[in-house]
């Protein structure tokens, strides 16, 4: 029955409560603002202002918002590219996954704000850190994800498959793959949002340029406005993310919106 | 003489010790063309013997040979499945699920694939419903999918395993007349496994009667009624004499069970 009605969903109606909530936070945020210093928060008229004189001395925000796309994207398909093999792996052999899941656990628990500095001190300042951070937050929900999501293939499924005559690779391409497909999106959405955030720690730890950098040198300057802006631009980075693997689970997963007749 | 369709010789099964088995000892002749009901209590092994006979489960002893030939790979146009939840594949079409089978040849052209395909569909009385996925069917509807994908590589063996059990009564008999049309229309070798006795009845040439702890056959019954089949049949005297002998027999292996 909700199949139903979200089918009868127009792009409208699906908008409608995208715009009314955004609406809503501005309205609320103005409220709230009119309660405090600007220097403790600034109104939404007040970081607009700053932005169009960041436009004005030449300060483009473009800049900043690219290098940290740049790191995050990076970071996340190091991840997707590391951690898929390595769950399939897992997956195929039992032994791999019960010797290597204490230690992906274990990397996992550590903070990685703790674990930040010690990249950049062996990877400079430079893209490559950041790049490494972003993979090593994005890596265990992927490589979990996939993981899990390959272990629930029905295994009648797979013995049908089988008495069909599939062979290995039939099994894994016509079963195993988009078997694990809704699942292993699920890891690649929390992946790809925790990878901006990677950055962003990379960032914080020592860059030169990036949103993360952005933010540290608002706060250092007392900038409150333009912390506003970096924290409106990462929202902005990591729901665009969002949204562009949606948008590709829905091409890769046209049976999940179809309605039942 | 033409060897059986399928050949079950002194096969058991155990799944921790041969001195405690699954199956034991059971022995089975299914001709080319005859359509056989298995029936029995659940856990009698009924559905481990039909994977045995698909090969995708290995007898612990005796062997299966499939129109003589001793147990090997099967291939679908040789010997196909259709298990009790349809088990079609969510994210596939009507239309590409049924093509599946087909597609697993590496020679096989699309075109003929789906014109294949499309023949099955027809023949289960499935047309215009290609593009739909799985979930956008009734349980009725998956079911024949599952058929006609069980028939598209023109198999000369069906094994079915309990196909109707989720259904309705008005839909799992609909599907009982099809498979009785489809059975006449191609000639094919049918291995029904179900727990419903009127049904065994209904559909088969004969029934084999399985008994469990440990899962063995009990006997076989012929069921002599005149094709081809019609719902009446269902309520006549003779019907209901040949449900009473299945259920008796049947009977005899709770006997032996209380015994032990």
């Amino acid at each position: 029955m909700n199949d139903k009605r979200n089918t009868r969903q127009t792009p409208f109606h699906k908008v409608l409560p995208v715009v009314a909530g955004l609406a809503g936070f501005v309205v609320l945020w103005q409220l709230l603002a009119n309660l405090y210093e600007p220097f403790i928060l600034p109104s939404p008229a007040e970081v607009a202002e700053r932005y169009r004189i960041m436009i004005s001395n030449r300060q483009p925000l473009a800049s900043h918002f690219g290098i940290t796309f740049l790191e995050a994207l990076a970071g996340f398909t190091l991840a997707v590219i590391t951690a898929l093999p390595l769950s399939y792996y897992m997956y195929r052999h039992p032994f791999l996954d019960q010797l290597l899941t204490p230690f992906i656990v274990g990397i996992q628990a550590v903070p990685i704000v703790a674990l930040a500095p010690l990249l950049v001190i062996w990877f400079g300042f430079g893209i490559t850190s950041k790049v490494l951070i972003a993979a090593l937050v994005a890596f265990f929900p992927v490589v979990t994800n996939g993981l899990v999501g390959l272990k629930e293939t029905d295994p009648r499924l797979r013995e049908l498959l089988q008495i069909m005559g599939a062979s290995r690779r039939d099994i894994f391409f016509k079963l195993e793959v988009p078997s694990s497909l809704p699942v292993l999106f699920g890891g690649l959405k929390v992946g790809m949002t925790l990878s901006v955030i990677g950055a962003v720690v990379g960032e914080f730890s020592g860059a030169g340029k990036g949103l993360g950098y952005l933010v540290n040198l608002a706060r250092g300057n007392f900038d409150t406005p333009l912390i506003f802006i970096g924290l409106i631009a990462l929202a902005g980075l990591g729901l665009g993310f969002y949204l562009l693997l949606s948008l590709l689970e829905q091409i890769l997963m046209p049976w999940k919106k179809k309605s039942i007749s | 003489m033409a060897a059986p369709a399928i050949e079950v010789h002194h096969v058991s099964l155990a799944y921790t010790s041969i001195d405690h088995p699954e199956l034991r000892d059971i022995q089975l002749k299914v001709e080319d063309g005859e359509l056989v009901s298995i029936v029995g209590p659940s856990g009698c092994g009924k559905s481990s013997l039909l994977r045995m006979i698909a090969g995708v489960l290995e007898p612990t002893a005796g062997h299966i040979t499939i129109f003589g030939k001793e147990h090997a790979r099967r291939h679908w146009s040789e010997l196909s499945f259709v298990p009790q939840d349809s088990l079609l594949l969510p994210w596939r079409t009507v239309l590409d699920n049924v093509c599946l089978p087909l597609e697993l040849d590496r020679d096989a052209d699309r075109d003929t694939i789906v014109k294949k395909a499309r023949a099955a569909l027809a023949l289960v009385n499935l047309s215009g419903v290609e593009s739909k996925y799985p979930r956008q069917l009734s349980g009725g509807m998956r079911q024949r999918a599952a058929l006609a994908r069980a028939l598209v590589g023109n198999a000369r063996i069906l094994l079915l395993d309990e196909p109707f059990a989720a259904l309705d009564a008005l839909t799992r008999n609909q599907l009982n007349l099809e498979l009785l049309r489809i059975q006449a229309q191609t000639g094919i070798t049918v291995v029904l496994v179900t727990h419903n006795i009127f049904e065994a009845v209904f559909l088969s040439d004969r029934v084999v009667v399985m008994g469990e702890k440990p899962g063995r056959i009990l006997g076989e019954i012929n069921i002599p009624l005149p094709k081809p089949r019609t719902l009446k049949m269902i309520g006549t005297p003779e019907f209901s004499h040949w449900v009473g002998s299945i259920q008796d027999l049947l009977e005899t292996g709770w006997g032996d069970q209380d015994e032990r």
